[in-house]
């Protein structure tokens, strides 16, 4: 009879417990806000390793936002674009066989993206060579895939844009050595050879880019001509 | 509480551009003071000193270079890299690296694999940064893995320094 009582009484307690643990409201789940979330950014972007993890998740979570369509377009077909637009020979870019096309609308939103605007230009310190790695760096990681040229060369200002005042001769105005970026788009383009009357169509379109200003534009953006690698039509005036 | 929240949102909340702009410029623009600089003549110098470098002067390549490189703490960029690990394009290592700290001390480069003492065909994309240890500048170097280069494993053909 004592036993039973005793089963009985702890059947009535775990009874009564999984009762209690039923009226029991379930615990809230953890939850924050945007506005909290900014604020933890704000803190926590103090500290530069923090910042390091705070951006690779930015672009990781950039690389969701959009798909892009994407073209292989080889080296040397660049090279025989930029030299005939006169853009220059040089690519500067050894990096590779070729670099992937895109569309030109996700050009603009990529560019758009990529807020490098934020970062304080410091000569010698940050300054073109170091923003046109930062693009190379974060378009190519949010694309997926190689689709920016990192490119060195000269810029110079041309004659008839400096004003004959201070450019003697019709000479062209030297800026100096310059660090850039090439986007190649999948715009179809015809071109006339140099020296020669044939046309060239390629299914693609070569831009450079400045990222210190985030233009985008042909051989000239604002009032900079940008050239690399053979530098002759610069000194024979052919530009 | 911070990194709770953080870690939290990251993984339900919700981003949008607006957001993923605002927290690239909280981490832009908050540059650190580098433990030192280096003039080109004297990374020059240390490039051609370094036997991983061929012995060659990689940077009379480039039309375009700085007078003055950043020396950065070599723990900081340890644990920086440490951080981003994952990412396996030198370029972006990198980009990220130097955009947090304000530092051009950061190149990317090409090399060669070496196998038994011999240069193979083998192309390694490497990245690495003019740091101090312990008062001495040196350049550490990595392949695109993150495993650190040494003069046995990869002869590095072309730096791009930044």
């Amino acid at each position: 009879m004592t036993w039973l009582s005793a089963l009985w009484s702890l059947i009535k307690k775990l009874l009564e417990l999984f009762k209690r643990k039923q009226k029991e409201p379930e615990p809230v789940s953890e939850q924050y806000t945007r506005e909290q979330f900014v604020e933890a950014v704000k803190e926590l972007s103090n500290d530069a390793v923090w910042r390091a993890k705070i951006l690779k998740d930015a672009l990781n979570k950039l690389r969701e936002q959009r798909t892009f369509e994407t073209k292989w377009v080889d080296r040397d077909s660049i090279l025989t674009q930029t030299i005939h637009r006169n853009f220059g020979c040089g690519l500067s870019y050894v990096f590779g066989d070729g670099i992937y096309a895109m569309s030109k609308d996700d050009w603009q939103w990529l560019i758009s993206t990529v807020q490098q605007d934020a970062i304080k230009y410091v000569s010698e310190f940050t300054d073109c060579d170091n923003f046109a790695t930062f693009f190379k760096g974060f378009a190519d990681y949010i694309a997926g895939k190689p689709v920016v040229i990192y490119t060195t060369g000269l810029v110079f200002i041309p004659a008839e844009q400096y004003g004959q005042k201070i450019c003697l001769c019709k000479i062209d105005y030297f800026v100096g050595g310059h660090g850039w970026n090439r986007i190649v788009t999948t715009e179809p383009i015809e071109f006339q050879k140099i020296g020669s009357t044939e046309v060239v169509k390629q299914d693609f379109t070569v831009y450079n880019y400045e990222p210190q200003s985030d233009n985008l534009g042909d051989r000239i953006i604002g009032n900079w001509c940008y050239m690399n690698g053979g530098y002759l039509p610069v000194i024979f005036g052919k530009r | 509480m911070k990194e709770r929240i953080y870690e939290w949102y990251l993984e339900n909340g919700e981003f949008d551009l607006e957001l993923l702009n605002l927290i690239q410029r909280e981490c832009f623009n908050k540059p650190l003071t580098p433990t030192g600089t280096i003039s080109w003549q004297e990374l020059s110098d240390l490039l051609n000193r370094d036997k991983r470098f061929n012995g060659r002067l990689a940077l009379r390549w480039w039309w375009i270079f700085d007078e003055q490189y950043a020396v950065a703490d070599k723990e900081l960029i340890e644990r920086i890299l440490n951080e981003i690990k994952d990412i396996n394009n030198v370029w972006t290592v990198v980009a990220i690296t130097q955009a947090v700290t304000g530092m051009n001390c950061g190149f990317v480069g090409k090399g060669r694999r070496i196998v038994n003492g011999i240069i193979t065909e083998e192309e390694v994309d490497v990245y690495g940064f003019v740091v101090s240890d312990n008062g001495e500048v040196k350049l550490i170097v990595f392949d695109s893995s993150g495993k650190e280069v040494t003069e046995n494993d990869v002869v590095i053909g072309f730096v791009v320094f930044d």
